[in-house]
């Protein structure tokens, strides 16, 4: 560990350990954002529809169980 | 709400039945590579007596009815069709938002040749393209469209590097 408490150890030298290290891009995205997006652009667009849709079926599974009804 | 959201179905019941439609929004960027979601499918139609008839048949196949405030169940049909611009709808497969506009009052035509069309499974979709749907949401401009914004862009300059490489 170096004095800021960062770890030095050149087997994980360019890894990103803090937000600092995440370079932004001009639209504001850093490079989290943008691996996202080049993933996506690895799948076919019916690659793409399944994973947006299974995606949000299982945010929709975990809230109707966590989620309490609203009183109308 | 459906017990599972089937974006799929509802696209491969328009395109079954033949509907003329150009997919905008939040899924026609998820086609094209957005990271961002969505729980609804946005289409524009073209609203030909032809086409209102097919679209009124592929909406009653998804048993489409109008997302109403006041809780009634009110179905589309092709007078509504015909006549109202905007159709807010609930279907077995998920929400629906059926319009004759977008953005600057740009109809079907008006956005025909800025589109794309995607083979999905065994079917294909015609889909806005991603500059244009960058530019509804630059003119939209309501606080949703100006959050997304930042990865549509990106997401536009990461397709054209890897064209150019």
């Amino acid at each position: 560990m170096d004095r800021d408490g960062k770890i030095t150890d050149e087997k994980i030298d360019g890894l990103p350990t803090d937000f600092d290290d995440l370079k932004v891009s001009e639209w504001g995205l850093d490079w989290g954002d943008i691996s996202q997006i080049r993933e996506k652009l690895e799948l076919t667009p019916t690659e793409r529809l399944k994973v947006a849709q299974d995606f949000m079926n299982a945010v929709i599974r975990i809230r109707a169980q966590n989620a309490r009804r609203a009183e109308v | 709400m459906p017990a599972e959201l089937r974006f799929d179905e509802i696209l491969r019941i328009l395109a079954q039945n033949e509907v003329e439609f150009i997919l905008v929004g939040g899924l026609a960027a998820i086609l094209q590579g957005s990271p961002l979601t969505t729980e609804d499918v946005d289409i524009v139609y073209l609203p030909s007596d032809e086409n209102n008839i097919r679209l009124a048949r592929a909406l009653e196949e998804l048993e489409a009815y109008y997302f109403d405030p006041a809780g009634r169940h009110i179905e589309p049909d092709v007078e509504k069709l015909a006549s109202m611009r905007m159709h807010l709808l609930k279907t077995r497969c998920g929400r629906v938002d059926v319009l004759r506009t977008v953005g600057n009052d740009l109809s079907f035509d008006d956005l025909l040749e800025r589109t794309q069309v995607f083979e999905v499974e065994n079917f294909r979709v015609r889909t806005l393209d991603l500059e244009a749907i960058i530019e509804s949401k630059e003119q939209a401009n309501r606080p949703k469209d100006r959050y997304q914004l930042p990865f549509l862009r990106q997401l536009l300059a990461e397709i054209r590097r890897s064209d150019t490489e």
